[in-house]
């Protein structure tokens, strides 16, 4: 029989060819977008988490052209105000923390990833409450001056030591994947990163005219107690100097929405796809089974039962439905490949690969679903027929 | 002799309009039937409620002894696979396999330990078939696509061979190559039911009847 099932599919080249390659554009672009949808989504939440901070503050000269590049990307690089300020904003009414952190970079083609330059960080271990915690987790005994932590997708080339600015370090830990420019950057004590700009001739020119670098930083994370008056502590903030108040539950809520509309859309063009692509896979098997009633029937004159009729039916379907799949998967896994490489050229996007568990999941869900609908559209018209005498399916299609 | 084949008193309607009225015929083993009668008086019609192919719409048709045509449809699928061989009025077989595979269908869905291939061959080359084996049917010409349905019909040496019109759209040599190998098989142990409109191959069978009026009178005995 397989004989039969073979041929028939031979015979019917292009029809089956059409079939597979509308299998295979749904599953790829299907294949493409649910990990992508799951990646944004997780990436998205993340972040929620791991935003500690109620408002942000930086330096007023820093260029904002999207506040959001601040949250996911940290502040700009190499704008400084002075660290007393922190000590102002933490005596607001309102205010239950403050903290600072200063913010380099390595040079390019330092140490790790050749090309691009990393972000160093460095927080305040005294008052800082948003690293420290996930930090004494890991490490209970906090970070040693020759120590760093680093993002996920820091390329070190060292094992467990890595090089910054020509010196070594220990890495202490290494952070839980964000989704955001937190991947790709070092954190360490703010006073080492300070040492590592005064010892950098490079890094020290460019800081010549702000003033002692043991006083500068970056950026203030501020948190504020539960129901306070956002507006009015922004405004106090905006009184202490030339700084620029961030207040990140906006821009949360503005990337939220975002986000949400590219969610949605994404979503919404993921099922529509898929139900298109199982309407299609229906009505294509359905109305060639219906057409081939006379082959059925001729068949059952020869001896065939209801049963081997079935079997070729749906085993020539699931032959098409699996070329269908197992190509829609390459081409989507293709797909999804670029894409991420498009989105992560933009690294404020909140984004956590889906690991190959999920990907496995996913491919062999829709191998069965896309494999029961296609036997199923097949089987239908199949078994109808089958169920009435050969002479009149046999006759069937002839000249309707 | 062994009575094969047997229906008593069958009818069959469409749609109000009787085409069969009444129709009694017993089949021996080892015989030959052959049907005449003008087009459109429902020789058709009776040779596919004989080969199960469609129920009579009263009356009974019992193989064996047993009456098939109250068995379930798949039960008769059972039989029918076992017990004809069927030559239809229209060849049809199967497009997307070659001469030589549309031959051996019915041994796909057959248990059979037989040397079909070989049995397949000898049939295609019995009706001048050899040299078109490998051919797909859109190939063949009509009276080419008839000598296949013949050879697949027999394959399997079913007992009963139901062909309509089976020397149709062949010339007389073939036919009587045909005609010559129905009354040949006898000796397997085969019985032939042939309606046809060819009297040379008519006067050969056993027993010959005419259809008219949704009844059957018998022309000559053998
Ligand atoms: N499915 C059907 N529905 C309604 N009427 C039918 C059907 N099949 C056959 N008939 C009618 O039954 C009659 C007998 O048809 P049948 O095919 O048995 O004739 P026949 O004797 O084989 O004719 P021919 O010699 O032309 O092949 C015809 O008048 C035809 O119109
Ligand atoms: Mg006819």
């Amino acid at each position: 029989m397989a004989f039969l099932i073979w041929q028939s599919l031979l015979h019917r080249k292009l029809q089956n060819m059409a079939i597979v390659f509308s299998i295979a554009i749904g599953v790829g672009i299907v294949f493409c977008i649910i990990p992508i949808f799951s990646g944004v989504s997780k990436g998205m939440d993340l972040s929620r988490q791991r935003m500690g901070a109620d408002i942000v503050v930086v330096p007023g000269n820093a260029v904002m052209e999207e506040p959001s590049l601040i949250l996911f990307s940290g502040a700009p690089v190499n704008i400084y105000m002075p660290e007393n300020i922190t000590d102002t904003i933490r005596k607001i009414p309102g205010v239950s923390n403050a903290t600072s952190q200063f913010f380099t970079h390595t040079l390019t083609a330092d140490c790790c990833s050749v090309g691009d330059s990393i972000r160093l960080i460095g927080y305040d271990p005294s008052s800082d409450w948003i690293i420290s915690p996930w930090l004494k987790s890991v490490r209970p005994d906090g970070l040693q001056s020759d120590e760093v932590i680093i993002g996920a997708k820091v390329q070190n080339i060292f094992g467990d030591k890595i090089s910054i600015l020509g010196q070594m370090f220990k890495i202490a830990a290494v952070l839980e994947e964000t989704g955001t420019s937190m991947d790709y950057s070092i954190l360490t004590n703010i006073d080492e990163a300070r040492n590592l700009v005064t010892s950098n001739p490079q890094l020290k020119i460019a800081l010549k005219d702000v003033g002692p670098t043991d006083k500068l930083i970056s950026a203030v994370m501020v948190k504020t107690t539960e129901g306070a008056n956002l507006e009015n502590i922004v405004e106090k903030i905006q009184e202490t100097g030339y700084v620029h108040p961030i207040v990140a539950s906006e821009v949360k809520k503005h990337i939220n929405d975002q986000f949400n509309l590219l969610l949605y859309l994404l979503g919404g063009t993921g099922i529509l796809i898929v139900l298109l692509s199982i309407f299609q896979l229906f009505s294509r098997f359905y109305t060639l089974t219906w057409e081939r009633q006379t082959e059925w029937g001729l068949y059952l004159a020869l001896g065939a039962w209801a049963r081997d009729i079935a079997v070729i039916v749906i085993s020539e379907a699931i032959c098409v439905v699996l070329a269908g799949v197992v190509i829609g998967l390459f081409a989507g896994g293709g797909l999804y490949w670029t894409g991420l490489q498009l989105l992560k050229a933009h690294q404020s996007f909140p984004f956590v690969n889906p690991s190959g568990i999920f990907f496995t999941i996913l491919s062999l869900a829709m191998l069965v679903v896309f494999s029961c609908i296609g036997a199923l559209a097949a089987w239908i018209p199949a078994y109808q027929g089958s169920h009435i005498e050969p002479s009149t399916i046999m006759t069937r299609g002839e000249f309707d | 002799m062994a009575e094969l084949f047997e229906l008593r008193d069958v009818k069959k309607n469409y749609a109000g309009n009787t085409i069969l009225n009444g129709i009694s015929l017993s089949l021996l083993k080892k015989h030959i039937i052959a049907i005449t009668g003008d087009s459109g008086v429902g020789k058709t019609t009776l040779l596919s409620i004989m080969g199960l192919l469609q129920q009579p719409s009263s009356g009974e048709l019992f193989a064996n002894g047993i009456a098939v045509n109250k068995l379930q449809l798949s039960e008769q699928a059972k039989l029918r696979g076992k017990y004809f061989g069927f030559v239809f009025q229209r060849a049809r077989l199967i497009g997307s396999l070659s001469v030589l595979e549309n031959v051996l269908v019915p041994a796909r869905f057959a248990k059979t330990e037989d040397d079909v291939i070989k049995r397949a061959k000898f049939l295609l080359k019995k009706f001048g078939m050899s040299n078109r084996l490998n051919y797909k049917p859109q190939e063949l010409s009509v009276g080419q696509l008839r000598r296949v349905s013949l050879a697949r019909a027999l394959l399997l040496r079913p007992s009963i061979i139901l062909a309509d019109e089976p020397t149709n759209d062949l010339d007389p040599s073939l036919a009587e190559t045909v005609a010559e190998y129905f009354l040949q098989i006898r000796n397997d142990g085969m019985s032939v039911v042939i309606v046809t409109h060819d009297y040379a191959l008519a006067n050969r069978a056993d027993q010959v009847f005419h259809l008219e009026h949704g009844q059957l009178s018998q022309i000559t005995h053998a």
